[in-house]
């Protein structure tokens, strides 16, 4: 047996990983957590495009350390640089690491990782896998989701863009939008109509597509905090390799959802920071009335039982099982916490949301009250979770579908 | 406004948090413990405390030298749980709280065999709805409403003459009590009031700290929620499924499917809350008084829910008493009414976290 099939136990892991990045990185100062350093709280940048390039750039070189030394792509094959260790062992490396001053991933992270990777290691052909997964996971090539189109988006089956098969591959026609991260990124994985005879669910094919590759246009989309991290995306007359192509012809819907469901599991952690600040700043007010402390001790709360959520998680994907109910309801608590965080913080500072004052960790929070929106429409609205949990998890009688 | 420079985030208790997460998960034999408990506790012919002692379900956190199961928070959460959703009658909760606080006392071990083969059925007098004095070792003063009426043991905090709080425990039945039972909202708990005149009483501890007790009873009345919200959620999307209304079932309309989803991920909270609380009471002590609260709160607003849905999408049948839905909403707005009503508890979170404004004394 190679030393690589051992899996440590998780004290073992942690203390490995513990002593790994206290040799590549210095440890966060938690002293001068509060009042002085950064008291950025954005939930989406609002870089120009430059700055987009160099913070991911930055990002991307920790990434990549990390993959080298063999603490990123954990749980997936050591043929792509992997260490098939149980995918827990993710969080338990990250709940090291965020006692690190290291680079914070953006979004684009994640997706690349998390959502896309897992997709190709269960969908890819072994000569696809062998192609991306290690370029994927090392960071070295980013890959933007192309799903969503003006006329699909909750209803992401209707959509439109057509892939129509030409000699030796594809040729992509159509319009997606809110594309998070695609200037960045070197792949989209576009969900396509191939068959627009067969059943709405039946006639679609996923494909990588190089964002650089003839007939793709990036436009960014300025969104409601002002910055611009969506983009719509063009696709005309773009061809595509068959080998190109994830997963079988008519099986793109299943693609989707494999995306859609780490999506789901990966976002319940999401606000969890900038609640604790917000109980932080709540902290730190000169005086309190009973309204102002209940709300913040609600929103503590609210902290704790969206980790312990992500805790059971945890416990069911170490023995083993499928995460059940508690990794669907977690987007849904982590989009409330959003929520909360921001009427709290509001309440807080009142003028100081309105104006900017120059005070620290004033100002800096209308990124997250306008940013916080955000997660309750992507990745699934709020409303179509709901839908998931009554049918799939309650059982309850099917929405009429078309 | 100049720059705050600081002290260090308020609640780095919280923040730190870290808890290994297979405390959280359900072993095998928790799962066995809770299906045998839910099959006891919904026995139509009502049991006996003796045969529940039997069972080991009264003596769960009593060391098995001493007659009890060994077990821990996590156990005693899985049998309230189901507590919770048979609502029993059984004095499971009142039971709990004794026991957690006599678990501790090296001066009390000699009650525990008795307590775990039900042959002492001990409660405790919640400190916030009792005020008792004692002088020598005889305690005057009044304490109500109590849990279990008919209880052998009676624990109470009482003052002694130097103002200190001290711990004692007297017979149910000792002479200088008088007990009154109450007319109560919830009819599956019933309440007694106790006044005590010169009543003898055994000291068990001075000075005694009874929050980590009471954080431990937190989690079995939270449990009990989590229960009650299983049960009233099961029960509802049941009904909604079968039920039709404009040629379709009623569970197929989205105002009802999403209020039910919404109920889902507040069953799911609590579940976390108080798994994690429970967690903490054998791994992470420091954190068991806020995450008790915490895990109180988030269940017992759960329940809230749950049974206000469990009327309301039950339409006329849910408003009649002879459907078992009005039990459980007696049961929730009991618990709250007894042990503190949501603003309380988050005040009380308040204080815990240190957040400024605190009077301290809000309970
Ligand atoms: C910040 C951000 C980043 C995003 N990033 C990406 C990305 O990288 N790639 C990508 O492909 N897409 C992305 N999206 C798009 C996102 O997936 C869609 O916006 C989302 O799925 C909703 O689709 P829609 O915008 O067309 O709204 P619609 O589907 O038109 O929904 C409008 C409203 O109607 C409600 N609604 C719709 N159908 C139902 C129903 N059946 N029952 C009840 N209510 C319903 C919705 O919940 C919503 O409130 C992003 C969106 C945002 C906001």
């Amino acid at each position: 047996m190679s030393a690589e099939t051992i899996v440590p136990t998780p004290e073992e892991f942690r203390r490995a990983a513990r002593g790994w990045l206290a040799e590549v990185a210095a440890p966060r100062d938690t002293s001068t957590r509060w009042g002085s350093g950064s008291d950025a709280v954005a939930v989406f940048e609002n870089w120009t495009e430059e700055e987009e390039h160099r913070y991911t750039d930055a990002t991307r070189d920790w990434e990549r350390l990390r993959y080298d030394s063999g603490w990123g792509a954990l749980a997936f094959d050591p043929a792509v640089g992997g260490r098939s260790l149980p995918t827990h062992y993710e969080y338990l490396y990250r709940m090291e690491e965020a006692d690190f001053d290291v680079p914070q991933r953006t979004e684009i992270f994640p997706v690349t990782c998390q959502l896309i990777a897992p997709a190709i290691a269960a969908w890819g052909i072994p000569e696809q896998t062998a192609r991306w997964l290690p370029k994927l996971l090392r960071s070295d090539e980013l890959t933007c989701q192309l799903f969503s189109e003006t006329e699909a988006g909750s209803d992401l089956a209707a959509v439109r863009t057509r892939a129509v098969r030409e000699s030796d591959g594809w040729r992509l026609d159509g319009h997606k939008v809110w594309t998070s991260g695609a200037r960045v990124s070197t792949w989209g994985l576009a969900v396509c109509r191939t068959d627009p005879d067969a059943a709405k669910h039946a006639g679609i094919t996923a494909f990588m597509v190089r964002m650089d590759a003839p007939g793709v246009t990036v436009r960014p989309i300025r969104q409601m905090t002002g910055g611009e991290s969506f983009n719509e995306v063009y696709l005309e007359g773009v061809h595509v390799p068959d080998t190109d192509r994830l997963g079988p012809v008519g099986e793109g819907w299943r693609v989707t959802q494999t995306v859609l469901a780490a999506e789901r599991l990966d976002s319940g952690s999401l606000g969890i920071d900038n609640a604790l600040r917000a109980v932080d700043l709540a902290g730190h007010q000169p005086d309190l009335d009973a309204a102002r402390r209940a709300a913040a001790a609600d929103l503590a709360v609210r902290t704790l039982v969206q980790r312990a959520l992500g805790l059971r998680v945890m416990a069911t994907l170490s023995a083993g099982g499928q995460p059940g109910p508690e990794a669907s309801v977690g987007k849904l608590v982590a989009t409330r916490t959003l929520r909360e965080t921001s009427d709290l913080v509001a309440d807080l500072l009142g003028p100081r949301l309105v104006a900017d004052d120059g005070s620290w960790g004033s100002w800096a929070w209308t990124e997250h009250v306008l940013g916080a929106p955000g997660y309750s429409i992507a990745g699934g609205t709020d409303e179509i979770q709901r839908t998931i949990l009554s049918e799939r998890v309650l059982g309850l009688p099917r929405e009429p579908r078309r | 406004m100049p720059t705050t420079t600081t002290t260090g985030p308020v609640t780095p208790d919280i923040a730190g948090l870290q808890v290994d997460p297979g405390l959280l998960a359900r072993g095998e034999e928790q799962v066995a413990l809770a299906g045998m408990a839910r099959d006891v506790l919904s026995g139509s012919a009502g049991q006996g405390w003796a045969e529940l002692a039997a069972l080991g379900l009264v003596g769960l956190l009593i060391p098995e030298e001493a007659g009890g199961s060994g077990g821990d928070a996590r156990d005693l959460a899985v049998v309230m749980e189901a507590a919770g959703a048979t609502l029993s009658d059984a004095p499971l909760l009142s039971g709990a709280f004794a026991v957690a606080v006599l678990a501790g006392l090296p001066d009390a071990a000699d009650l525990l065999p008795g307590i775990a083969d039900g042959s002492l059925r001990a409660t405790l007098a919640l400190p916030q709805h009792s005020s008792v004095t004692l002088e020598g070792d005889r305690v005057t003063g009044s304490a109500g409403p109590v849990l279990d009426p008919d209880a052998d043991l009676v624990l109470l905090v009482a003052t002694d003459t130097a103002g200190t709080p001290v711990l004692v425990c007297c017979a149910g039945d000792a002479d200088g009590i008088t007990r009154t039972g109450l007319t109560v909202l919830d009819p599956t708990r019933p309440l007694v009031r106790l006044d005590l005149t010169d009543v003898p009483a055994r000291i068990l501890a001075r000075e005694a700290d009874l929050d980590p007790a009471l954080a431990i009873g937190s989690i079995a009345l939270a449990a009990e929620s989590v229960g009650i919200t299983d049960h009233a959620l099961r029960e509802t999307v049941a009904y909604v499924t079968g039920r039709q209304q404009f040629g379709r079932p009623i569970g197929s309309f989205q105002a009802v499917k999403h209020r039910l989803a919404d109920l889902l991920v507040e069953l799911e909270a609590a579940r976390s809350a108080v798994a994690l609380a429970a967690a903490c009471a054998v791994g992470a002590p420091e954190l068991l008084p806020v995450t008790a609260a915490a895990a109180q709160l988030t269940a017992g607003n759960a329940a809230a829910l749950a049974v206000k849905e469990y009327v309301q999408l039950h339409g006329g049948i849910g408003f009649t008493w002879e459907h078992p839905a009005h039990r459980y909403v007696r049961r929730v707005r009991a618990s709250a009414g007894l042990f503190g009503s949501a603003h309380e508890i988050r005040l009380q979170i308040a204080d815990l976290l240190g957040l400024p404004g605190g009077n301290s004394h809000v309970r």
